[in-house]
């Protein structure tokens, strides 16, 4: 099970400060509107006795005060729903930035849809947690205190039975909840499993279609609505238990207080507007809980959302602060390992040289390239550049000296012309003569939303391009010269040999380098 | 509406339950309000306790009944709303299923997912809007009543204030929907630069960096944020003016009370007008904040009523289900979605053990020429014909026999590995479908717990790469005559790729492939090119 509520919010405090400030401001508002409820009350059960007293001159007072107290009540209702957005919107910012930046200095963990499920709705369920559950939370327990000390100090009888039932409360939830939590959960699920048993028809309806038994299937939903909702309301009866003894201690404590201060009434023990306040007062003491057991599933959901994006941000890797190089640096592989297995590795690539890898297929030359990019950790020794330790480098910049080519490059962007530029600025003269001296004639507006467009070879040299126009300091490159005819394995050759960066060359082909790292078990 | 309201009508008695329990709980809040507040204000006079035996036995009986009514009326009112909604969710099927996938336009996966949302929300709607408005709409009536009967004027206050109240609901309602819109848009640019960088988070390391990216996010949030700050405003101004009105109401109510004792209102009577609007108003203000969606739940209903509208693709043909073997050929095929064309003039023909691999650009029809293959949308010229047979004279039944179809997104039911292989192959042993994620490349996904394994929504999912070959093992198990398979490699890595390849080349099957990916023409018999008709798009020459 994930943690509690209150242990996730101090770690959500934790990794952001602005958490503490929205709900300071959260249950601020919730205690002038419980106080603007306690005088609503006061006031109200002032005019009463007034009318009953046949004090006529009196209500007009009573009823000035109903309505400034209505009016402060108004505004702090009002204003907890804007002032909450408003709050918790650097938070949900926040965390989406941190969360993003995570993902690409770190990659993913788990599949890409379920990556940007959690930073897209995962983050938004967080927020929905700062700015629904958690005030309601809160409120949960400032509201009802209040309202006891007050009915406490007013008639300390009618306060400490009211305290008595709120306090049964937990214990009544808690014995109930043993049986109800899972019951709650159960509940959940039984009613998304409705849902996503008719989700699973209508989105697979093709693959049904194509074998005949889509009409089943939809015949079957009648079939499955009907056991399923019997299933469901089992499930149910249980998970409202909980709701029921809410209610029913809510409504007891009512009748209890009402009885009581009947009898006191008519031994003149207690004054009419005291036990008017109290009446009114007594069910608004459960109000607050009844909310927080409405809340049981989004703050679930919140908690488990807030969980994994903790997690992910808790991975982030921002590297160190110095400074990148601003020259072609050296780089050197002390005792490198970065597959099991694998023979540590010791090079040294001069400022400016082409050093060429080779190894058997599957023995970790790519993960080689990723730990010389910073993108991976390499599981043992170090990789040094101008003698400093790649970890203790500001990664962000090193990761904008470094020309990547991945061995499987994915074009980002709509048309040539972004995919190469990636987002720096570039003109357009600068793409054509890179494009040109790499073999290459295309219109810089063709479009690469579908990938029949370009050939293998055409998207390696475009990803080359992109890598050599921002004029990096260090190449990585993971197979150049797959999928290219000579001719443009030639051209590719001969700009990476013309390039003044430290380069390291993943290649089963032949290319003239300086030096050669050989990788073997 | 039609759906829902057939729906409502069929489930009429687990409704009439649920409005019943309503009433149970709207008569014991009203009742155990205005008994306590008599009881007190009478105590207060101090007559013999025996005269107010009867007060206080109604307190404790309607202190009951009502925390009762709230059990049952939760029960009743979910009850009928998992009923309600098991119907309209057939409904919905039954209406998507003749459409999919030709009869929903160009982005059919989003519509089929936008129609599932939908129905949650109808769930919500009634749920969480109507059946509490019942409730509350039932006490304030029976408020009304009771204080009429003392005072005519508690009536006319009380009904203002409730009318007011759902008024400002209504109208928070209207204002909700544009920014509400605006949210949603903000939402959507923002899943798709996450998607973007999702896909290739070491790309963007590299490429374009932390800082561009988050670049482009801040101004993404930029626009959600105005958007979240307009509905939180809104709701806000709401609630803010729903609260004022109840304050407001009972002040009116003490009022009228007033009036009314100089009348004829008996002192220990006084109090039971604002206590019991207080309460009722209580029910009715729970409601105004749910109402503020309310604009988009009748949106929602409005879209799945529209599903019914859409025109079918394919005309019923009533015909025994034959078992054909043969040749598949399409001769001159001209479809038209509307006023689109999207295929013109195309023939293709394709024998048992052909391998037919069809090329062409995006948007050129290969997905449109591989629905009239499997019968997803009738041609509006030429003829596609199946051992000889016009399509025009099989039913759909007798040509899914005959003709499968797998497209190039397959989709994962949320059930074991052997489920979502044997929805296609429901006798298939075991040893058939390791078979078949043997040839594919697959038995990666027998770990941990082999065919038992869950897939779908409940485990991490698959990626695009497994979905494809899932695929083309569902097409090996199905052991159609002729199948045709859209973008069998897309994903793969090379040495997948040519595995499928293999195995694909190796069938005795007929097969159609739709292609981009240069390889796949290596196992074909036979490669089509096809320009859609509308012209061959020249982007330029081929690189070297």
């Amino acid at each position: 099970m994930s943690e509690s509520p209150s242990a996730l919010l101090a770690r959500l405090r934790r990794a952001s400060p602005l958490v503490t400030r929205s709900l300071v401001a959260a249950s601020a508002l919730g205690v002038v509107a419980t106080l603007a409820l306690v005088v609503q009350a006061v006031a109200v059960a002032g005019a009463v006795s007034a009318l009953v007293a046949s004090r006529a001159s009196g209500v007009a007072g009573y009823l000035a005060w109903l309505l400034g107290a209505t009016l402060v009540r108004a505004l702090a209702i009002g204003a907890s729903e804007p002032v909450g957005a408003t709050l918790a919107a650097p938070v949900r910012r926040d965390l989406r930035r941190r969360a993003l930046a995570a993902l690409v200095r770190r990659g993913r963990t788990t599949t890409q849809d379920a990556t940007v499920q959690l930073l897209t709705r995962g983050v938004d369920e967080v927020e929905a947690f700062l700015v629904a559950t958690v005030p309601a939370l809160v409120l949960a327990a400032l509201a009802p205190a209040m309202l006891v000390a007050y009915l406490v100090a007013r008639d300390w009888l009618s306060g400490v039975i009211v305290a008595a039932s709120a306090l049964l409360l937990p214990i009544f939830m808690w014995l109930l909840g043993l049986a109800a939590k899972d019951a709650m959960e159960q509940r959940w699920r039984d009613q998304q499993r409705l849902a996503a048993y008719f989700g699973d028809v209508v989105r697979g309806m093709l693959v049904l279609k194509s074998v005949n038994r889509s009409g089943d299937a939809v015949a079957g939903l009648d079939a499955a609505g009907a056991s399923l909702t019997t299933s469901t309301m089992a499930t149910l009866r249980v998970a409202f238990l909980s709701s029921f003894a809410l209610e029913l201690l809510g409504s007891l404590a009512t009748a209890l207080v009402a009885l009581v201060l009947g009898l006191r009434l008519v031994h003149g023990t207690v004054s009419l507007d005291v036990a008017l306040v109290v009446l009114l007062l007594t069910p608004e003491v459960f109000v607050p809980l009844r909310r927080v057991a409405a809340q049981y599933h989004a703050s679930a959901v919140g908690v488990a959302a807030a969980t994994d994006v903790l997690a992910l941000l808790e991975r982030d890797r921002p590297g160190g602060h110095r400074p990148a190089p601003t020259r072609a640096p050296s780089i050197e592989l002390v005792d490198l390992v970065v597959a099991d297995g694998i023979t540590p590795l010791r090079a040294h690539l001069e400022p400016g040289s082409l050093v060429t890898v080779r190894g058997p297929s599957g023995i970790g030359k790519s993960t080689l390239a990723a730990v010389v990019a910073g993108l991976v950790e390499p599981d043992a020794g170090s990789v040094r550049v101008d003698g400093a330790d790649l970890a203790e480098l500001d990664l962000d910049a090193w990761h904008a000296r470094v020309g990547w080519l991945a061995q499987e490059p994915v074009l980002r962007g709509r048309t040539v012309r972004e995919a190469v530029a990636q987002g720096r600025r570039v003109d357009d003269a600068t793409i054509r003569s890179v494009l040109a001296a790499l073999r290459l004639d295309l219109d810089l507006d063709r479009p690469l939303a579908e990938g029949a467009t370009l050939s293998a070879g055409e998207r390696r040299r475009v990803a080359l391009a992109a890598c050599l126009v921002g004029e990096p300091l260090v190449l990585v490159l993971d197979e150049p010269t797959s999928h290219l005819d000579a001719a443009s394995e030639a051209a590719v050759r001969s700009v990476v040999g013309a390039s003044t960066a430290t380069r390291l060359v993943i290649t089963h082909r032949r290319f003239d380098g300086d030096d050669e790292i050989v990788l073997g078990r | 509406m039609t759906a829902l309201r057939e729906s409502i009508a069929a489930e009429r008695p687990a409704v009439t339950r649920a409005l019943w329990a309503g009433a149970l709980v709207a008569l014991s809040t009203v009742g155990l309000a205005s008994t306590s507040a008599w009881l007190i204000v009478r105590a207060s006079e101090r007559p013999a306790i025996l005269s107010l035996s009867v007060p206080m036995g109604l307190v404790q009986l309607f202190a009951l009944s009502k925390a009762a009514g709230r059990y049952l009326e939760r029960t009743a009112t979910h009850r009928a709303a998992l009923a309600v909604m098991a119907r309209v969710r057939a409904t919905i099927a039954r209406r998507l299923e003749p459409l999919v996938p030709a009869g929903l336009g160009p982005h059919s996966a989003e519509v089929v997912d936008l129609a599932v949302r939908d129905v949650d929300r109808v769930q919500d709607l009634l749920t969480a809007v109507a059946a509490p408005l019942a409730t509350g709409a039932l006490a304030a009536f029976a408020a009304a009543a009771l204080g009429g009967a003392l005072a005519p004027t508690v009536a006319l206050a009380l009904v203002g204030v409730v009318v007011a109240s759902l008024a400002a609901a209504l109208v928070g309602a209207r204002a909700n929907a544009s920014p509400q819109r605006r949210l949603e848009e903000a939402r959507r640019a923002i899943v798709e630069l996450v998607a973007e960088v999702a896909r290739d988070p070491q790309g963007v390391a590299m490429g374009e960096g932390v800082e561009g990216v988050l670049g482009r996010l801040d101004a993404l949030e930029v626009g959600g944020d105005r958007a979240r700050v307009g509905a939180g405003a809104v709701r806000g101004l709401v609630a803010g003016v729903v609260s004022a009105l109840n304050g407001l109401g009972a002040a009116l109510v003490l009022v009228a009370s007033a009036a009314a004792r100089h009348g004829h209102l008996a002192a220990a009577l006084v109090a039971v007008p604002v206590v019991t609007t207080l309460a009722a108003l209580d029910l009715v203000g729970g409601v105004s904040g749910a109402m503020t969606g309310w604009r988009g739940d009748r949106a929602a209903l409005a879209r799945l009523e529209a599903l019914g509208e859409r025109p079918v693709p394919v005309a019923e043909v009533t015909a025994p289900t034959e078992d054909l073997h043969g040749e598949l050929c399409a001769a001159n095929v001209r479809v038209d979605f509307g006023e689109y064309r999207a295929l013109d003039d195309v023939s293709l023909a394709v024998a048992p053990g052909e391998v037919v691999v069809l090329r062409g650009p995006s948007g050129s029809g290969k997905t449109t020429l591989a629905w009239a293959l499997a019968k997803f949308v009738d041609p509006s010229g030429g003829r596609v014909s199946l051992a000889g047979r016009d399509y025009g004279e099989l039913s759909a039944a007798t040509v899914r026999i005959g003709v499968g179809f797998v497209d190039d997104a397959p989709y994962v039911f949320a059930t074991s590995l052997a489920g979502n292989l044997r929805v296609v192959a429901p006798s298939a042993t075991d040893d058939e479908l390791l078979g078949a994620l043997e040839a594919v490349g697959l038995t990666g996904l027998l770990e941990p717990a082999g065919l038992a394994r869950e897939l779908g929504a409940a485990s991490l999912g698959l990626s695009g790469g497994e979905r494809t070959r899932l695929g083309v093992a569902r097409a090996l198990l199905a052991r159609w005559p002729i199948t045709v398979l859209d973008e069998p490699t897309e994903g793969l890595d090379h040495a997948s790729a040519s595995r499928v390849r293999a195995t694909l080349a190796a069938r005795s099957e007929g097969l159609v492939v739709i292609s981009h990916r240069e390889g796949d023409e290596a196992i074909a018999t036979r490669v089509v090119d096809l320009d859609g008709g509308r012209g061959r798009r020249d982007w330029g020459r081929r690189g070297a």
